[in-house]
């Protein structure tokens, strides 16, 4: 290490998100030089765990890895059990499924977009985002009963029903969400405390994007055009026309500008949905203690953070050999790394936040100076009002 | 008409690698492709993967198969009418090691750092596989994932190492 640098943790207790995370990261007085990353503060087992479970318990199991992107993993987990087993669900459900699905994504885009204007200090815009986030929040819990885990989809379908007077609500909440997010977009497009904060800030190259395998939106942000579900269509994503939302500026504000245009994408998935669902059942029924035959699987989903797999092996058991599920906030961890080098140290809470990470939720972060050796830990509040201040004497 | 092109990924890697070196292969689906090949010859066989467009790790899955680890290396050909290529190889129990295929698709030494903390898989040649989702006093010899450690006996193992 040069004479110049520091080292700083920042973590666990994350600067952006309240989960736990540590970043370790060199800085040479104002610029971060190198990032490091340390994880498992919320590591819980349920991998182990779900060796020890029948299918159906490891249903409620896999719901609870995550409480923004519930859906994404029951849906990536349902499909992985039924194609082990041979049995094809009611086109009905495929619907309904999608429709929660592009329902959560909606919320968890406005959570991180509320969360984004948070950091960078623009508070008003935070309160906005998540008043307006109350909308979908409530068009989920009337086809489900709840705000976070929905529990829509079960080996065989899905749970609830979503009857025509209910049809009718969503649409008039869709068209509010429209509304709301249009006007967000020309709002980021036309603000100077974004652009300020964002442009330029932790860029990713699309070669860097590549080599490092990074998913989802941050991907799209650097100009790579991937998306689950147009390349390995699921449900049925394959009837349904929308667009993959690329945006190529590699940095912060691509990445608002991809979720804000995504979160419109989605309400188009929504309604055409509403009207395209066939009638029919939405469930074929299992037996709570079914054996899946001796298989192994490999499931894919487009969760709201990007590529999500889940790989099954079975053994003709009632519970699984061996369940992997890779979440896509740790395909991005290497990329964030990457983007915080080079910037300052005002921008870690924005760049970290940048790929929104879901760790189930809170970390610090470690600072060491390359001068001089010395050691400091901020905690998330601290950081991010440095970060804050840091710009109001600096532009 | 897919599958046709699914074999041919599969004849073109047993052209490169060497026939006697693909142990089996399967197509279970569309989009989906399985291939075990020999330990000692993963590098060959992902780099030959990796030139042709099979250079996203969507993750490394590691499973104790009994009489070994399996290591299960997903590797996607992104765009449109992606394909995952599961490609297998199985390393001892003992001494459980592999070279690292992190020079290659510099993405993959996140997964083969978690794999190496829940199995115990020594990846040669890594660039740091230090504990990344275990914690720093976590015991040795205790890999969470091998069949071998019951859940109530790293509970105990974990209580007598408390305070330490």
């Amino acid at each position: 290490m040069k004479e110049t640098e520091f080292i700083i943790p920042v973590g666990p207790q994350h600067p952006a998100l309240k989960e736990p995370e540590k970043f370790l990261i060199k800085v040479d007085g104002e610029y971060v030089v190198d990032a490091d990353v340390r994880m498992g503060y919320n590591h819980r087992g349920i991998e182990k765990a779900m060796e020890s479970r029948t299918y159906l318990q490891g249903l409620y199991l896999v719901e609870r890895i995550c409480g923004i992107c519930s859906c994404a993993h029951t849906t990536c987990y349902t499909q992985c059990i039924e194609e082990a087993m041979g049995l094809e669900i009611p086109e009905r459900a495929k619907y309904i499924r999608v429709i929660t699905a592009e329902l959560e994504r909606i919320h968890s885009h406005l959570l991180w977009l509320g969360i984004a204007a948070h950091e960078v200090g623009f508070d008003t815009l935070f309160f906005y985002i998540w008043r307006d986030r109350e909308v979908v929040m409530d068009l989920l819990e009337l086809i489900s009963g709840n705000r976070v885990h929905y529990a829509m989809p079960t080996i065989g379908g899905v749970r609830r029903d979503i009857p025509p007077e209910k049809v009718n609500e969503i649409k008039k909440g869709c068209n509010v969400l429209e509304k709301r997010t249009k006007y967000y977009k020309e709002l980021i497009l036309n603000e100077k405390t974004i652009h300020n904060r964002g442009d330029g800030v932790g860029v990713l190259t699309p070669k860097e994007a590549v080599a490092l395998c990074t998913v989802g939106p941050v991907a799209r942000a650097s100009g790579i055009n991937t998306d689950v579900r147009a390349d390995d269509p699921y449900l049925v994503y394959d009837e349904i026309p929308f667009n993959v939302i690329t945006y190529d500026g590699c940095d912060v504000t691509s990445r608002i500008l991809v979720r804000v245009d995504e979160v419109l994408e989605s309400i188009n998935i929504v309604r055409y949905c509403l009207d395209h669902m066939p009638d029919g059942p939405i469930r074929k029924v299992v037996s709570p203690l079914m054996r899946v035959p001796e298989a192994e699987v490999v499931s894919l989903v487009e969760a709201p953070r990007g590529e999500l797999i889940h790989y099954t092996r079975s053994n003709g058991g009632m519970k699984p050999y061996r369940h992997k599920v890779r979440a896509p906030t740790l395909g991005n961890i290497l990329a964030v790394c990457e983007m915080l080098k080079g910037g300052y140290i005002a921008d870690v809470p924005i760049v970290i936040a940048g790929i929104d990470p879901c760790l189930c939720c809170a970390d610090r972060i470690a600072f060491v100076d390359v001068n001089t050796d010395k050691r400091w830990v901020w905690t998330d509040e601290q950081l991010r009002r440095y970060g804050v201040k840091w710009y109001q004497q600096n532009s | 008409m897919e599958r046709e092109d699914h074999v041919k990924i599969v004849e073109a890697l047993k052209l490169d690698i060497g026939d006697e070196n693909v142990i089996n292969w399967k197509i279970p689906r569309a989009r989906r492709i399985f291939v075990t090949v020999k330990a000692d010859k993963l590098i060959d066989a992902v780099k030959h993967l990796a030139e042709n467009g099979f250079g996203h790790v969507t993750t490394i899955s590691g499973v104790d198969v009994g009489d070994g680890i399996e290591v299960v290396y997903h590797l996607t050909r992104r765009g449109r009418e992606s394909i995952t290529l599961s490609l297998k190889v199985k390393t001892d129990m003992k001494n459980s090691s592999l070279p690292t295929i992190s020079g290659i698709i510099p993405g993959a030494s996140i997964y083969e750092r978690e794999v190496h903390d829940l199995l115990g898989v020594n990846f040669k040649e890594h660039p740091n596989l230090a504990p990344l989702v275990i914690p720093d006093n976590w015991p040795e010899d205790i890999r969470p994932l091998l069949k071998k450690w019951k859940v109530e006996e790293i509970r105990k193992r974990l209580a007598e190492n408390e305070g330490d």
